[in-house]
């Protein structure tokens, strides 16, 4: 009795059924697979950087920009070399870990504060809503890169300061989203009956607001991603990002930009990373929105679709 | 003194219009183990009355300008704020009109009626899951286990007012507030649910008010009827009395505007004209431009809620008296 009943709440459901659930309703949708298996490849990207499992690095000057393809070379050359000959592939596993690892943190950082500001502003409004939405007008008048290539030109350019700097000037849009999502949330008629119920303010806006506003913040994080790593690339290019000998992707479309008419694979393989990472990324938000829709859930689940 | 006793409610809405008075001194009482039914049109004032007690008029734009309510002998409007959300759900509970949309979409049924146990916190951890499913199956819910486990998509309109009355029940309440709880369901699912309120009232020997524009329902389920008209009561009685003896002329013409099975008189005579605008209502009885027995006094006089025998009073300048 106690084994079915625990279970009837939804909530103490076991850790492994809670993944064989996830499993099966990642079967349902292809696209999310093939995003889950090149975020795979990318995990093992960095894995394999961080135990060092990769081979040379040096400068080679005979491999100056070799052109890729050439299967009659080392492996770690077959996506060919840049402009001081190093093999491309291991530089791109390397970059994997500082892009994957500053677009991460910079969407969270500004994901987690941007929904507990705005919902905040949302749902209660008043001197604090007003003080949270003007600021973030502030912020949102000034050109995000002009304001981030203030900060970074005040603060120094490293990997924190990038990070914060980034996070800040893209919150005021997860503010705005998670207020105007707060705002149609606090008047269903659901939020009424919790209160009714003698419902406190924290508990509606925990049990019952987040739960109706993150769907549309998890999106709105994932299309962010890629607009995250652009801005990097963007910073790194201008020389207040990522520092050399460091290397993040966007700062190899950067430098590859030069040689386009030469080298295109410089620019192109970078490029393509971040597409394919941030395609990911909106598959799967997609998908786990999807999975978490009691009313649609079974989109995935059932045979016939 | 009476379980619940309120006392000359004032409710406004500051709209384009201007200030609107939804509620204009609405005052009645209810015993424990009582059901008194609200009747009324729409606009009437019925659900402010609820709102008003459950705290949920939205301010601004609305306010309580004046008025007590007293529950179980202190003021509720005058509780602080984490006393009086207290009551709420334990001590008075409210059922909606739409069950649907009162009940979270992303949360089984079953987690959201232990979702009352939690709030409150007075039952023990272990003993929720229990209460959960003896409740599921006092409302008449099939294979509890089951259901408790699905979302209120996967339910029929008449199983989610269920499940909105096992969440009304849950803390046994002194007092069930009835918002319309029939008035979205099928005719048949109608009197399964009645009387399945009027079970699980009597479980805790509950008052009850219900909220209605159904003469049918009043008549099954209530004990005594408040008459609403344009934010004001104009008659409350007992409920046989009203049906048989109505003194108000708007009662009157609720009655006479009705089917009935039992009288000979074919023809049904509804109440000429429509609804007052709240914004601009007529001066003195505001039934008066509607009303076949109005004088120069409705213009003038707001009729005061007057006494005519035991448990029965009327506002009118000009009540009915049956031949």
């Amino acid at each position: 009795m106690t084994e079915a009943t625990s279970e009837l709440l939804g909530e103490r459901k076991a850790a492994s059924g809670r993944f064989a659930w996830f499993l099966r309703a990642l079967r349902g949708d292809p696209m999310a697979v093939a995003a889950t298996i090149w975020l795979l490849i990318v995990v093992f990207a960095i894995l394999a950087d961080a135990l060092s499992l990769l081979g040379e690095n040096r400068i080679s000057l005979k491999a100056r920009n070799l052109p890729p393809f050439d299967f009659s070379q080392a492996w770690t050359l077959w996506l060919g070399a840049d402009a001081l000959g190093r093999p491309l592939l291991v530089r791109l596993i390397q970059a994997a870990s500082t892009t994957i690892g500053i677009a991460l943190v910079t969407v969270l950082t500004s994901l987690v504060g941007g929904t507990v500001l705005g919902v905040i502003a949302g749902y209660f409004g008043g001197i604090i809503g007003n003080v949270i939405m003007r600021i973030s007008d502030i912020i949102l008048g000034f050109p995000t890169l002009l304001v981030a290539l203030f900060g970074l030109y005040l603060f120094g350019p490293s990997v924190l300061n990038l990070i914060l700097v980034l996070a800040i000037t893209r919150m005021p849009a997860y503010i705005r989203v998670a207020r105007a999502e707060t705002l149609e949330a606090r008047e269903r008629l659901f939020v009424d009956a919790a209160k009714v119920f003698g419902g406190g303010s924290l508990w509606i806006l925990r049990v019952h607001i987040l739960p109706s506003v993150a769907p549309t913040m998890l999106t709105l994080a994932s299309v962010n991603l890629a607009m995250v790593m652009l801005f990097e690339s963007g910073l790194s290019y201008l020389g207040l990002g990522i520092q050399p000998p460091a290397v993040s992707w966007g700062l190899m479309v950067a430098q590859g930009q030069g040689y386009l008419s030469s080298a295109w694979w410089l620019g192109f393989f970078p490029g393509l990373a971040v597409m394919l990472t941030t395609m990911s990324f909106n598959l799967l938000a997609n998908w786990f929105r999807i999975v978490n829709d009691p009313s649609q859930h079974w989109r995935l689940v059932s045979r016939r679709r | 003194m009476a379980l619940l006793e309120i006392k000359d409610l004032q409710v406004s809405f500051d709209t384009a219009a201007g200030r609107i008075l939804a509620l204009n001194g609405v005052s009645f009482s209810l015993e424990r183990g009582e059901v008194l039914a609200l009747l009324g049109e729409s606009g009437s004032g019925k659900s402010v009355t609820a709102a008003a007690i459950m705290d949920l008029i939205p301010d601004p734009p609305g306010a309580i300008n004046e008025g007590t309510i007293h529950f179980d002998g202190a003021d509720i409007l005058r509780l602080p704020q984490n006393e009086r959300r207290d009551l709420c759900g334990s001590r008075i509970a409210l059922i909606f009109q739409d069950a649907l949309a009162a009940l979270n979409p992303v949360y089984p049924v079953g987690w959201q009626i232990a979702e009352m146990f939690r709030i409150h916190g007075r039952t023990p951890e272990v003993g929720i899951d229990k209460a959960v499913l003896d409740l599921l199956t006092a409302v008449g819910i099939p294979d509890p286990i089951r259901r408790a486990r699905q979302y209120p998509h996967e339910f029929s309109g008449g199983m989610r007012q269920r499940i909105m009355i096992a969440m009304a029940v849950a803390l046994e309440p002194d007092i069930i507030i009835a918002d319309e709880p029939t008035t979205a369901l099928d005719v048949t699912i109608q009197a399964q649910i009645i009387d399945l309120l009027d079970r699980v009232r009597k479980r805790s020997d509950a008052g009850m008010i219900f909220i209605t524009h159904d003469l049918g329902v009043v008549a099954e389920l209530a004990d005594r009827v408040a008459v609403m008209y344009a934010g004001r009561i104009v008659e409350t009685a007992d409920v046989f009395e009203l049906f048989e003896d109505p003194r108000h002329p708007y009662s009157n013409g609720l009655l006479a505007s009705q089917p009935r099975m039992d009288s000979e008189e074919a023809e049904l005579l509804p109440i000429p004209g429509s609804a007052p605008n709240p914004a601009a209502l007529p001066s003195g009885c505001a039934f008066r431009t509607r009303c076949p027995r109005s004088a120069d006094i409705c213009a003038k006089d707001v009729p005061a809620l007057q006494s005519m025998g035991p448990g029965r009073q009327v506002a009118c300048h000009f009540p009915v008296v049956s031949a």
